[in-house]
């Protein structure tokens, strides 16, 4: 058996979340257009388990809010202090008796500041772990049964570090076996390394990456899909140079990035893991691994001709004008060297939906 | 014509006779059209576990036999998915993996006798790894040896180093190894291929048994690796909820304490491990101590000089910087104790407004002294007011009565 992890991003997730994703990616597996799919039917090869970490972030969201209100109540006593250093007082009342808002600062970029800034990121690594072990079940075992991992947006990062510290640690996530594919779909980990407040070491030589040596890495292949409009995945991309992991990910062609043009535009939301998946070049490479076997059969030129030419079709009826394009590509002319011009730009990004 | 005609029948039944073969393999689930597919699938379950390639055959019965060996006490065979320490007593695990190395080391040497050039190299590679493994294992007497907390297993212990693979490194990749060596391994099917696919997989089910003892024993350190996960769960949870709140400025600040360990704390703190590119090796424990930084709270402030009916007030008690520290009593924090630089604000009369001193907190109860101007100020958190409920309620009630609702 072969079970699917999927990690979600920053935003709102519940459990169930996954359920569209699935159903597109079930939708895409089609042997009709891909006739290297037909030995395998995605219903008895694969099966998919969802990880969710959002509650984590919800649960201290409350707590805070509980707090704050009860601040709120008695706030008017620090009012009118002398300023001076009874003033940060003051301020500090203030600042923690308001509630956290309800907008995409908080629901979207606050997950990324909490998770690279707090330990609320140690207890959703060992929160994974749980969900990791129930979705492979009680009778898991390397020896007859697979798995793989996507992860996307702030997934990516939790991924990183979930088999970065799985796969180090002893006893280690190797008694698992390594992961088939892990696939990784608007990378932000090297982004979110560079942001943290904290050394957060080099995911260009941690235990992430494919290699085909039992006891090195973390999975047999990698993938990586990056958009070239998506402002999560361009500032400070995922790339890795040729000595990435043990120096061989290139050579034994176990490191596959797909790029999507600044034309491969079907929703506002570029950034979306459902967006990146209605690409051809991303679900069929996705496909191409997941399969028992080497990994050298893909699509045909000419199957891949015929899904690109409906997927540009999809490119040229996408509810999207010249002008919202135009603002979208700009946002790449903007800087985005600093913590403060990033959280910027993806507050950007974030009135352009 | 004949002669013709005779040698195309034969040709004919010698195809044919390939595509039976193939086709006799069981459901389509066995058979996709790669032999490196093939290979790939024959020891999966399907995705419904109805499925599985070698099912009925000799290498299924063996590779049972070999679960149940483990799993066997008393004559009783335990649940296959059992947990290694509810079902078994782990210091026979190794020998008994010793034990069934050594039977499938005598055994699989008759399996292999027979193959052309590649295959019996093939044969040689396998049977020097397995050779290996076994005089290994003698020495893996406990189950320590085999998998020591805090360091890593060696190669040839890992599951992946034997599962039966297309790619990659290992006796499990040497079936493959041989399909290739063959011609075999990406192309199509054909009654040549098919032949070599038959002999490849005399030896990829003897690799496959032994995959089995490896990842029956690797079933301890899975088991393992998710306990400790749920420990380090129960521990951060209660870090974060079970001790007093943190604000978003103090989890970052004591996060960022944690990783930095700066000299001062050197007596307290241990950095996490890291490699030499400072990434974080294994998973990080939860603390038993944190710092308190510009936290507010509220409490009721007792005041002397207040005029009578007025002495008991409502208070913001801020803590500029505080250091709590508890024990683990298994995976719930115990014993939790913190001291804290303190000013307390309250709506006073008579009395300076604001007062500086100390907080004591022992569990989930505070206690704060500050001089207001001279004046003792005496102050308690909710929890305490909550707590004399249960001794005296109508005190607490009366204690609550200036409290905003």
């Amino acid at each position: 058996m072969h079970t699917i992890f999927l990690v979600h991003g920053m935003g709102e997730f519940s459990p169930g979340w996954s359920n569209s994703i699935q159903a597109d990616i079930q939708k895409y597996y089609n042997p009709a257009k891909y006739n290297f799919l037909k030995d395998f039917p995605f219903g008895d090869s694969f099966r998919f388990k969802e990880i969710t970490y959002d509650p984590l972030f919800v649960a201290y969201l409350a707590e805070a809010k509980k707090q704050a209100d009860q601040l709120a109540k008695w706030s008017k006593l620090a009012m009118t202090l002398p300023q001076g250093t009874l003033g940060v007082l003051q301020g500090v009342v203030t600042a923690a008796s308001k509630a956290p808002a309800d907008n995409f600062l908080v629901n979207y970029l606050g997950d990324v500041a909490f998770y690279i800034a707090s330990d609320i990121s140690e207890l959703i690594k060992n929160t994974i772990v749980d969900q990791f072990s129930n979705g492979l079940g009680t009778d898991f075992d390397p020896a007859n049964d697979d798995w793989s991992v996507v992860g996307h947006s702030l997934g990516t990062r939790v991924l990183t570090e979930f088999l970065q510290s799985g796969f180090t640690t002893a006893p280690s996530l190797r008694a698992f076996g390594k992961a088939r594919v892990v696939m990784q779909v608007a990378n932000v980990s090297r982004l979110l390394e560079d942001l943290s407040l904290t050394n957060a070491g080099d995911v260009y030589s941690n235990a992430v990456y494919p290699s085909l040596t039992s006891a090195n890495g973390c999975c047999t292949h990698f993938i990586n899909a990056t958009h070239r409009l998506d402002p999560f995945a361009f500032v400070d991309e995922f790339d890795p140079p040729p000595t990435f992991g043990d120096g061989r990910a290139f050579l034994d062609n176990v490191y596959h990035p797909v790029k999507l043009a600044v034309s491969d535009i079907t929703d506002k939301n570029v950034h979306a893991l459902a967006h990146y998946m209605l690409h051809p070049s991303v679900h069929t490479t996705l496909f191409q691994y997941l399969i028992p076997g080497t990994g050298k059969r893909g699509p045909t030129a000419a199957e891949m001709k015929s899904v690109m030419d409906d997927y540009r079709g999809k490119t040229l009826t996408a509810d999207i004008t010249n002008v919202w394009r135009d603002s979208l590509v700009n946002l790449k002319s903007q800087p985005f060297q600093t913590v403060e011009q990033i959280f910027e730009l993806w507050q950007q990004y974030g009135h352009l939906l | 014509m004949k002669t013709l005609r005779f040698a195309s029948i034969i040709v004919a039944i010698l195809l044919l006779s390939g595509k039976a073969t193939w086709a006799a393999n069981g459901p389509a689930f066995c058979n996709p059209s790669g032999y490196d597919q093939r290979l790939d699938r024959r020891y999966e379950k399907d995705s419904n576990l109805q499925v599985q390639c070698i099912a009925g055959s000799s290498v299924s019965t063996r590779a049972d036999a070999i679960r149940d060996a483990f799993y066997k006490r008393d004559g009783v065979t335990q649940k296959n998915n059992a947990s290694p320490d509810a079902a078994t007593n782990l210091t026979v695990w190794p020998e008994t993996a010793r034990a069934q190395l050594e039977n499938i080391q005598s055994t699989a040497k008759a399996a292999l006798e027979d193959g052309s050039e590649s295959f019996k190299n093939a044969v040689v590679r396998f049977t020097q790894a397995l050779s290996t493994l076994v005089t290994d294992s003698v020495r893996l007497k406990t189950v320590a040896d085999w998998s020591t907390p805090g360091v890593e297993a060696p190669a040839e212990l890992l599951p992946d180093y034997w599962k039966v693979k297309s790619t990659g490194d290992g006796p499990g990749s040497l079936p493959a190894q041989y399909l290739d060596a063959e011609k075999c391994l990406d192309s199509e099917p054909s009654a040549h291929c098919d032949a070599i696919y038959a002999q490849a997989i005399v030896l990829a089910d003897q690799v496959y048994l032994v995959e089995k003892v490896i990842s029956t024993m690797a079933s301890m350190d899975r088991a393992n690796f998710v306990k400790l996960a749920a420990t380090r769960e129960k521990r951060w949870h209660a870090y974060l909820y079970d001790t007093q709140f943190q604000y978003w400025w103090e989890l970052g600040i004591n996060r960022y304490v944690e990783s930095k360990c700066p000299g001062f704390l050197a007596w307290e703190c241990t950095r996490p491990s890291r490699d030499k590119y400072d990434n974080e090796v294994g998973f990080r424990d939860a603390p038993s101590k944190k710092f308190m930084i510009l936290h507010p709270d509220i409490g009721l402030e007792y005041l002397n000089h207040e005029p009578a009916g007025q002495k008991f007030k409502p208070a913001i008690i801020f803590q500029w910087v505080g250091y709590q520290s508890w024990d683990w009593d298994n995976d719930d924090v115990a014993r939790n104790k913190g001291i804290s630089l303190v000013t307390s604000v309250a709506d006073t009369s008579r009395t300076k407004r604001f007062g500086t001193g100390l907080q004591f907190q022992w569990k989930k109860y505070s206690v704060a002294v500050t001089s207001h101007g001279g004046d003792v100020g005496i102050s308690i958190n909710l929890n305490l007011i909550d707590w004399i409920g249960t001794v005296n309620k109508n005190w607490a009630d009366d204690l609550m009565k200036p409290l905003p609702k």
